[in-house]
């Protein structure tokens, strides 16, 4: 059963805390510089942004630099649709300085803290108001498409609406000119990637949901798959294989991109049961890691990046 | 005594009650000086927070079974492994909603959570794992049913009228918190309300209950289903279907066919589907897509004692024949398939199913049966069991 109707969808009105943001910043202001002293005391003078995704923590604090602290709610790793934070995580959003959200619903276990904090008159970023957003839909549903990340172009649209939200908040942007540059050195190195790509090769047989936007910057067709699950390849059949192998052959991909439990054997029974010789790569999709290239924002792009243009320039047709 | 198993497809588990073992890590005071993160030392636990629950990239699918004498076990359809749970009472009746096994006997009825569940958010979905347990038991026995929301689950014992409301997540976190107590013979949560059958009447409610929305008149209201376009009720001359915004429509059997062949009183399908299957008696079963709002009736070579509604693609609808045989019907090209008798004739309703595998228990030989349908309902697996399932749920789901 999809609950996910846009009625039952939480939503936080993104506009009308626009008015209440000049009220809340000097209280909250003070709030913090008082409140939040359990870390180091060189912290506390510092205005708070409270960042909900690892992604756009890792873009706040390049942009912030030491004129802030940053903190990020979602862990390393963890799943930016179903992170929840804690009572008193949510108490401090309360007290930030500034909040910045991705918005378009890809927070649903944090969007209430997100709400609560606008009516307490929190200034709130929502980076999906300033790019222009994608729909996905699916046989009986859709809704827009958050994950803008995947396409550095929207991402420096994002970065620019963040600069002058801080600017407004008086929060200082001593790193905002050096990572503008990064992510449009990002953007070209991408272009330039893709663009060794046969366009008949442009194409992700995928089971992530989230490279629609980079689809749509570097014209790719995004084929998305099923792969079969552990239970099917214990005793797998034909049957079991066919949608995923019409997809690879439609595509002519020597090379998906998908999350399995077990590639290895996916590839042995796509080559035994209907003689479909792929290799299987995993993607960063919507989570930095906490050590490794996904660590950072313009790692993970660069990582991904190679993994695409290696897998799809192979030939392993046997 | 004759088990029956229900299956109820309503997935579920509100957004809230998911953290699952998302480890909240992080430190407070970071040694990162550009960044820091939640504290880990936190006591205070978010909402819905399932200890040792982890997300996954694939359903993680399991099967739940009891036996006759309330004997309980696990089997990891992914790793094959088998775990002992707690027993409960000796089963009468069950039923599931695919992560959820509930039994009862004539006094109380016990639920069982798998600890394995299904979240669909529509343009992507979550699979999570947690450790199973016996939740605990509710007053009251009898023939039950049980379908949940995001955010309800709902039982229903239809013999004696009655149902009650839980909190969902609560039931995640091994609490069973009855919100509600309903005269009913279906209870049905849907995304924002809750869809309740009695005398001759559907009621479109509030989600608390308390409030009637709509009413819909319906003869002898027996069964009910959740699926992605509705709520379906099954009535004498066909079905109530109440959609996400709670407007109610009658949909009835197609008249040529309404008096000679029985209208389902059961409805089955692969979880939130909108095509389910129903028996119509001892011709056949009957297909009725919600969406549409269509019913067709098949008929079969022999009688089913099950039958189940794949809506895949190629259309497969899965069967238990009164000789034990799987039969399968792909109805995009009218092919039928069929094994050999897997089971006695008698035990044939204990037949579940995902999107690529059915199983069916054989509750004498305390095996499963494992048939891929897509493929000429071949026996891909059987799968034995350390108890031998009177009662018996897919789980994951």
């Amino acid at each position: 059963m999809t609950r996910r109707s846009p009625a039952t969808r939480v939503r936080r009105p993104a506009r009308p805390l626009r008015t209440a943001r000049l009220l809340g910043v000097a209280l909250v202001a003070a709030v913090s510089a008082a409140g939040l002293s359990a870390c180091a005391p060189s912290t506390t003078d510092r205005p708070l942004v409270a960042v909900t995704t690892n992604i756009l923590g890792d873009a706040v604090a390049e942009v912030v630099g030491d004129e802030a602290e940053v903190v990020v709610l979602m862990p390393a790793g963890a799943d930016p649709h179903s992170f929840e934070v804690s009572a008193k995580e949510a108490a401090r959003l309360r007290d930030a300085d500034l909040v910045v959200e991705n918005g378009l619903g890809l927070e649903e276990g944090v969007a209430r803290h997100v709400a609560a904090a606008a009516a307490d008159g929190v200034p709130v970023f929502t980076a999906g108001d300033a790019i222009d957003a994608l729909e996905w839909s699916t046989e009986d549903d859709s809704g827009p498409d958050p994950h803008f990340w995947t396409d550095p172009a929207r991402m420096l649209d994002v970065v620019d609406a963040l600069g002058d939200e801080l600017d407004e908040a008086g929060i200082g942007t001593p790193g905002a000119t050096a990572y503008r540059e990064r992510l449009e050195e990002l953007d070209a190195a991408m272009t330039t990637a893709f663009a060794t790509l046969p366009e008949d090769r442009r194409a992700l047989v995928t089971n992530h949901h989230v490279f629609g936007y980079l689809a749509d910057r570097f014209d790719f067709r995004v084929v998305g798959a099923v792969i079969p699950s552990g239970t099917t390849l214990a005793s797998p059949s034909a049957a079991d294989l066919r949608d995923l192998a019409s997809a690879i052959e439609e595509a002519g991909v020597p090379t998906i991109f998908a999350d399995a439990s077990q590639p290895a054997r996916l590839a042995e029974v796509l080559a035994e049961e209907v003689d479909v010789h792929v290799a299987i790569r995993p993607l960063a999709t919507e989570s930095l890691t906490a050590e490794g290239p996904a660590s950072t924002y313009l790692g993970m792009m660069r990582a991904n990046t190679d993994a695409i243009v290696d897998g799809l320039s192979i030939s392993n047709r046997e | 005594m004759n088990p029956t198993t229900s299956r109820a497809p309503a997935r579920t588990l509100t957004t809230i009650g998911l953290v699952a073992g998302l480890a909240l890590a992080a430190a407070a005071c970071s040694s990162d000086p550009r960044t820091t993160a939640a504290d880990p030392t936190d006591t205070a636990r978010p909402h819905g927070y399932v200890a040792g629950a982890t997300e996954s990239q694939e359903p993680q699918l399991r099967l739940l079974a009891v036996s006759a004498t309330g004997d309980a076990a696990l089997h990891d359809l992914l790793t094959a492994d088998t775990t002992d749970l707690d027993a409960v009472d000796a089963p009468e009746h069950s039923a599931t909603d695919g992560r959820f096994l509930l039994t009862s006997d004539d006094d109380r009825t016990t639920v069982v959570d798998g600890g394995a569940w299904t979240v669909d958010h529509g343009d992507h979905t979550h699979y999570y794992a947690a450790e199973p347990r016996v939740v605990g038991t509710l007053d009251g026995g009898g023939r039950v049913e049980v379908h949940s929301s995001e955010t309800m689950t709902a039982v229903t014992w239809p013999d004696r009228g009655k149902a009650v409301l839980l909190d969902r997540s609560a039931l995640g976190q091994g609490d069973l918190d009855v919100t509600a107590r309903l005269d009913a013979t279906v209870l049905l949560p849907t995304a924002g309300h809750l869809v309740a059958a009695s005398g001759d009447t559907v009621r479109v409610l509030s989600a608390d209950g308390e409030d009637v929305r709509a009413e819909q008149p319906c003869r002898n209201p027996a069964g009910g289903i959740v699926t992605r376009a509705g709520a379906v009720v099954g009535c004498a001359d066909g079905a109530v279907i109440v959609d996400d915004d709670g407007e109610t429509r009658a949909v009835p059997l197609p008249e040529t066919t309404a008096s000679a062949v029985p209208g389902p009183t059961a409805f089955a399908a692969r979880a939130g589907r909108p095509t389910v299957a129903g028996l119509a008696g001892n011709t056949g079963f009957w297909l009725l897509d919600s969406r549409e709002g269509a019913w067709r009736h098949v008929p079969t070579d022999r009688p089913l004692r099950a039958v189940v509604a794949v809506d895949d693609a190629d259309e497969h609808v899965v069967g238990v024949d009164d000789q034990g045989r799987v039969v399968v019907h792909t109805m995009s090209t009218g092919a039928v398939a069929t094994t050999d008798a897997l089971v006695g004739g008698a035990a044939g309703q204990l037949l579940q199913l995902d999107a690529q595998r059915a199983y069916l228990a054989d509750p004498e030989d305390g095996v499963v049966h494992e048939i891929d349908f897509a493929d000429d309902a071949r026996v891909s697996r059987t799968i034995e069991l350390p108890v031998a399932p009177v009662a018996f749920a897919e789980v994951g789901l």
